[in-house]
């Protein structure tokens, strides 16, 4: 996929986003919460990058980052190769052109807005639509995600259950013509019958108006059926990134092959190898020093708590944050010895 | 998620709810209380056409007859006359006018500052909630009644000053409220979805942060009404509120103060009059919070 454009349509480097903490009585900030250290992504037109890692890896603020919800502390977003970031004035290109589906279908959409209001928000903010046009676009897009016009445009969304709720939610993203939607968790409300029906959906959708996705998940298996590439995070950083394929028969990092063995066999048969990790996640507040996976490591080295990793590639198309793979990057250390 | 568990509860609801509810769980409708109510409405409309006599003027030889069921009374003068002359059946006729004009009046105004602030210091956070925020807690740290006696002394009495210091004194109500509720609400994700569709703040606040606060807005304006029903005539009876000869029921209370041996009827009456419409206004008051408070409701 990733041949069908020549740029990617929204970039990220060197991403940074540092919650200062507040101490008791507002007084005295006790440290910064590295939700997101150091990000560099590209999605390019109609792929979809999966994002995984545990709870608190930084995943929904990397979404809110590059929804400009939130200020960076550091770095850069870039959309078709220009800068944008939420000082700007006219963010009406960007606002049209990326949008977002969230988790939770009952907050997402508002409780006193018709079905149609909510769905005909994002084209009139956009501007260019007269009232006849936003009708039609609103009814086309209702058709697209399985909604009839004629019958729910009017109601409001609690008279609607999760499944179809979460199809207005889609509705309403596809309404401006977007080419990338970010998807944060977009099932894991949703009642597991349902579940892959909103999936398949979802890939329909992409296939028909080549959107670029950036699936956001801990469904792991969800992730491996949609997704093109897969970036794993963990605290704020990206410690692998691959094609789904390649991720999921040969995982790299420690951590993503503990994750991976995570996932149920598809066949009661086989007999699980869950590779169980020690220990919580460590805290983004005062992470562990060097490689943050250090602590929990099966093949934990001494130099691995003293210097992160960085990324490089194993080999084209499938990136690690490893001292195990010496030559994916580490410039400094190629002397040492592969340990095992 | 719903909004409920961010959002301040007032005090003593719980108890409060407890004893209300039936056994099905719901309020009962407080039948009495919106008889009540309707009758003040309709006499406050319709004052001129039914009251037998000029409620400002009377005639001193007709002074202090007892009201018609007692001694000495006629069915000329239903619940007797004042001091000086004046029909008191009239006069608390034509009081419904001040006290419903004067609660409708004060909570409006009150309710619409305080609801603009609260939105504004909840939705935008940072210095302007600092700001508004402390300002809500100063008024409201002034003893009530202390300031209202205060205030009006300073301006004058009059109608439009009561109404002033009134609106003055309740608005922080209403800010501190909703700004808890505007805060909860901006929480939510489909404000954050309008923002990544580019809608604008302004806009954000009026289309989805209001709505969602309006049932709010009303409950704590029904419990209000009763609140400035007896503030005001509480000022009028302190001589600091609506001037005489306005037929005011506070001021017609202290009119007879001095008379409770001779004459009860000069005071008891218009009080009796205050009490059925605070209680009846609680009343009515308590069941609307417990039917419409969103807090009770599941989203």
């Amino acid at each position: 996929m990733k041949a069908k454009g020549r740029r990617p349509l929204l970039e990220a480097e060197g991403l940074h986003k540092h919650f200062p903490l507040s101490g008791a009585l507002g007084f005295g900030g006790k440290g910064v919460v590295k939700a997101v250290n150091g990000i560099d992504l590209q999605l390019w037109p109609g792929e979809t990058l999966g994002v995984v890692g545990e709870s608190g890896c930084g995943k929904t603020t990397l979404a809110r980052l590059l929804l400009l919800l939130e200020t960076p502390t550091a770095g850069r977003i870039l959309f078709r190769g220009d800068e944008v970031s939420m000082q700007q004035k006219d963010l009406a290109a960007y606002r049209r052109n990326v949008q977002v589906v969230f988790q939770d279908p009952f907050s997402s959409l508002s409780p006193r807005m018709r079905v149609r209001e909510i769905i005909a928000e994002p084209i009139r903010a956009a501007g260019g639509m007269g009232k006849e046009e936003t009708v039609d676009r609103v009814g086309e897009v209702m058709n697209q995600v399985g909604l009839d016009y004629e019958a729910h445009s009017g109601l409001y969304p609690h008279e609607f259950s999760g499944g179809q709720r979460q199809r207005i939610a889609i509705a309403r993203a596809l309404a401006p013509s977007p080419k990338v939607v970010i998807l944060d968790e977009p099932v894991s409300a949703l009642d597991v019958s349902i579940r892959a029906q909103v999936m398949n959906l979802l890939a329909d959708l992409q296939k028909e108006f080549d959107l670029a996705y950036l699936l956001i998940s801990h469904d792991l298996s969800g992730v491996a059926h949609l997704s093109d590439r897969v970036m794993v995070m963990y605290l704020g950083k990206i410690i692998e990134l691959a094609g789904a394929e390649s991720l999921f028969t040969t995982p790299a990092h420690p951590y993503t092959e503990a994750l991976l063995s995570a996932v149920p066999p598809a066949h009661p048969d086989v007999e699980s190898q869950e590779i169980i990790l020690e220990g919580e996640v460590p805290s983004p507040i005062d992470p562990p020093s060097g490689c943050t996976f250090h602590p929990r490591c099966p093949y934990v080295m001494q130099r691995c708590a003293e210097l992160f990793p960085e990324h490089g590639d194993l080999e084209p198309g499938h990136g690690v944050s490893c001292h195990l793979y010496p030559g994916s990057g580490t410039r400094s250390w190629q002397q040492v010895a592969v340990g095992n | 998620m719903s909004s409920a568990d961010s959002v301040a509860a007032l005090p003593e609801e719980g108890k409060a709810r407890v004893k209300t509810r039936g056994a099905s769980g719901v309020t009962r409708f407080p039948f009495i209380s919106a008889v009540v109510l309707a009758l003040v409405l309709l006499v406050a409309i319709a004052a001129p056409f039914i009251a037998p006599h000029d409620p400002e003027v009377g005639q001193l030889s007709n002074k202090l007859i007892p009201p018609m069921w007692q001694e000495g009374g006629t069915s000329e003068f239903p619940m007797g006359t004042d001091t000086l002359g004046r029909d008191i059946f009239t006069r608390i006729l034509f009081g419904t006018r001040i006290s419903l004009m004067v609660a409708v009046l004060a909570t409006g105004l009150a309710g619409v500052l305080g609801t603009i602030v609260g939105l504004i210091a909840g939705f935008y956070r940072g210095w302007t909630e600092t700001i508004l925020m402390r300002l809500t807690d100063i008024t409201l740290a002034f003893p009530l009644m202390l300031m209202a006696i205060v205030l009006v002394s300073v301006l004058g009495a009059s109608l439009t000053n009561v109404l002033m210091v009134i609106v003055f004194l309740l608005w922080p109500y209403y800010a501190r409220q909703i700004r808890g509720e505007a805060l909860a609400v901006s929480e939510l994700d489909f404000v954050d979805l309008a923002r990544v569709a580019g809608v604008s703040n302004r806009r954000i606040l009026w289309r989805h942060i209001l709505p969602n606060v309006m049932p709010s807005i009303g409950v704590l304006a029904t419990l209000q009404v009763a609140l400035i029903i007896l503030l005001e005539a509480s000022l009028s009876f302190l001589g600091v509120g609506i001037p005489p000869p306005t037929p005011a029921w506070g001021l017609m209370v202290a009119d007879g103060r001095d008379l409770l041996g001779r004459a009860w009827w000069v005071s008891i009456i218009p009080g009796i009059a205050i009490f059925a419409v605070v209680l009846s206004a609680n009343l009515f008051g308590d069941w609307v919070r417990d039917r419409f408070d969103p807090k009770l409701r599941q989203i």
